[in-house]
């Protein structure tokens, strides 16, 4: 296990290279003590670390600016963007963004204190103390990107963030193993949309630690687009906190990786705070994707949601964990939680596992989960009207997918959502 | 147009049809009634080829082609076209591009340009305005929320669309009111002319009132037991299924 946790997060770079001082060794006493998450943590009982194990990872590399600029510009076009920051294998780019945008490493050597604060493990680290990938996060993330919308302003178009690796500008150096820490706070009234494309091209690990802070009636809309390799894996955590009247909307289309699993906790802390989670798991070959999202009532009168839909071919595996606390005196909650999934192949699998602990009275409360096939009736009557079998799969699945998609507010709506989803399904018929 | 001949079909080993005969002519209405369990949804089913329903024996040939030799979609581009009893729903499909895909899937397969985007919408929505329907149907997800009035329009704007050359209309009456009733009939009665034969299948004279039948069939224990005008209908209304039964019992016995 120490073997592994060397490969991943070899000790000589947090102890001689890193900015962060005690808190990074404090973060790897803990990494060590915790160990690797196994076969018998909970959370992690249907996921497995073995193509983690299995990989060669050698020490990110440096990559050329104009290489990476260029890929944002062949990525995006004219889409629209009020800023794009490039998070490479251990650099961070940033291309036309907004003053309150820094790097994180820029942070750690210019202002190491503020910066030493997004070291520390917050309260819902703390309460989660296993959750090893944050704190080997803690202890090497040495690139990253802090954002922090001032009160009151409201951002006209999205910011990009891409996440990218040598592969991705064609550049053959071997698959490494970056971790990321990503800061967005939101200040009271602001509102800010952010859209993450995951383009990795080789077999790294990319570990992101993203923490989301949002003040009084602040709004973040987050959509993660994950296209990377087939080989490419990738292991997130995202907390984020809420004040009263914020929202925070999380949308994550899971069309890429090896190996992708994302654990996402949401506090809401201020009433009438609302928060959602809507996800697309789309996978063949042997993709594995695990989304654990868990949304804590903590205040009066918030609202959460949580929609997932899953296509899964081949010998893919989803995995998708709802749950959602409400704490004693947090009345006029309002949880929704939804999860479907259509197997295509008979060596497909999927584990849903809804979850609702209540401690309050007055709650409004639903939760359901399906796992199935493609309906013969449905497939039956479409075929009847001339549309050819292909055709008519190829429909059903985009209309399955599309109760997701449709949740997404018009400026998230991008071609690339339309082109990733469609090329993924087609790629399973 | 139509020519069913000697047809037996099993559904799981279990025969439904056994030895249905029946010969529709281009521009003629047939109506086929009968009591339940009879077999008349399963001879619809059977037309359009959906799966599970397996021909034993017999032959079906549609316009002098092999029906039973082609696809379910085959089939609908040659211009069979099936109106369920029980519509399915589809769930974020939109109804307009569904319509608009049927549409051009066929005008595609016949060579013929396919529709844009403007032309169709124009068509659809005076398609929709005779049958009286809420254009809001239009875009939501097909058939989904529909009232089940709401979904017998829908087959029938989608039957007026795609203009087929044989429409078998399951139990199309089951379900409407008094109102949507004459509307919807209307709408198939529009759709009459010689090169097309609708084959009605109902439970009730009512409906033989709005669309009225060329030769009305009687269909038990799998095959054709009587054929007449539309009066046979109206006896059938008066006295029931049971002299039927009688007279094929008399038959039996000599």
């Amino acid at each position: 296990m120490t073997e592994l946790i060397d490969k991943i997060c070899p000790h000589s770079t947090v102890s001689t290279a890193l900015q962060g001082g005690d808190a990074r060794a404090d973060a790897r006493q803990q990494l060590l003590r915790f160990g690797l998450p196994g076969d018998r943590t909970e959370t992690w009982k249907y996921t497995s670390l073995r193509p983690l194990c299995v990989a060669d990872l050698a020490a990110p590399v440096r990559l050329a600016d104009e290489a990476l600029t260029a890929l944002a510009e062949k990525l995006l076009g004219d889409t629209p963007a009020a800023g794009v920051i490039v998070l490479a294998e251990a650099q961070c780019l940033l291309l036309n963004t907004p003053d309150w945008v820094h790097s994180f490493a820029e942070l750690l050597a210019q202002q190491p204190q503020q910066a030493s604060a997004l070291l520390q493990p917050d309260a819902q680290v703390r309460e989660h103390a296993s959750d090893s990938f944050i704190w080997m996060n803690l202890a090497a993330s040495d690139h990253g990107v802090v954002i922090e919308v001032p009160a009151q302003t409201s951002v006209p178009a999205p910011l990009h963030i891409i996440h990218a690796d040598a592969a991705s500008i064609g550049d053959d150096s071997a698959p490494s193993a970056s971790h990321r820490r990503v800061h967005i706070h939101c200040g009271e009234g602001a509102s800010l949309d952010v859209i993450e494309h995951f383009v990795q091209g080789g077999g790294g690990l990319s570990n992101v630690y993203r923490s989301m802070e949002l003040d009084q009636q602040a709004s973040l809309d987050l959509l993660q687009l994950r296209a990377a390799s087939d080989q490419a894996l990738m292991l997130e955590h995202s907390h984020v906190l809420q004040q009263a009247s914020s929202s925070c909307r999380l949308w994550s289309l899971d069309a890429g990786g090896r190996l992708m699993r994302q654990e996402v906790r949401c506090a809401l802390q201020g009433a009438a705070a609302g928060f959602a989670h809507h996800g697309l798991l789309l996978g063949h070959g042997r993709r594995h994707m695990d989304q654990h999202v868990l949304a804590r009532h903590i205040a009066a009168d918030c609202h959460s949601s949580q929609l997932f839909r899953s296509v899964l071919a081949d010998r893919s595996r989803g995995v998708v964990n709802t749950a959602a606390s409400v704490a004693s005196g947090a009345d006029g909650s309002d949880v929704q939680q939804h999860c479907a999934s259509i197997l295509l192949s008979p060596n497909a699998e999927m584990d849903a596992k809804p979850q609702l602990e209540i401690l309050a009275d007055e709650v409004m409360a639903s939760h359901g989960a399906t796992i199935g096939q493609l309906d013969d009736d449905a497939l039956f009557y479409l075929c009847s009207r001339g549309l050819n079998e292909q055709q008519a799969r190829s429909m059903l699945l985009r209309g399955f997918v599309n109760t997701v998609l449709e949740t997404l507010p018009e400026g998230l709506r991008l071609a690339a959502v339309d082109q990733l989803v469609q090329k993924q399904l087609e790629s399973m018929l | 147009m139509l020519k069913i001949s000697n047809l037996h079909v099993e559904v799981d080993n279990k025969p439904i049809l056994n030895g249905l005969d029946l010969h529709i002519e281009a521009g003629q209405v047939h109506a086929v009634m009968g009591p339940n369990g009879a077999g008349k949804s399963t001879l619809g089913y059977v037309l359009a080829g959906r799966d599970g329903y397996t021909v034993v024996d017999g032959s079906i040939e549609f316009m002098g082609q092999d029906l039973l030799a082609m696809s379910v979609d085959e089939r609908a581009i040659a211009g069979v076209f099936l109106a369920f009893q029980y519509p399915v729903a589809i769930p974020g499909v939109n109804n307009s591009y569904f319509l608009r895909t049927a549409l051009n899937a066929r005008r595609r397969a016949r060579g013929e340009e396919e529709l844009d985007a403007m032309s169709f919408m124009r068509q659809l929505r005076e398609q929709a305005g005779l049958l009286d329907m809420d254009p809001k149907l239009l875009q939501r997800s097909v058939n989904e929320g529909f009232s089940g009035g709401e979904k017998k329009r829908n087959e029938i704007l989608q039957m007026a669309l795609l203009q087929p050359a044989l429409a078998v209309l399951d139990e199309t009456d089951s379900g409407l009111d008094i109102d949507a009733l004459r509307i919807v009939s209307e709408g198939v009665n529009r759709l009459r002319d010689d090169n097309r034969s609708m084959l009605v299948i109902t439970h009730y004279q009512r409906l033989l009132d709005h669309i009225v039948p060329d030769v009305v069939h009687v269909l038990a224990d799998g095959r054709i037991v009587a054929s007449g005008g539309k009066e046979l209908a109206l006896k059938l209304e008066d006295q029931g299924y049971a002299w039927l039964k009688q007279q094929g019992d008399t038959r039996k016995a000599s």
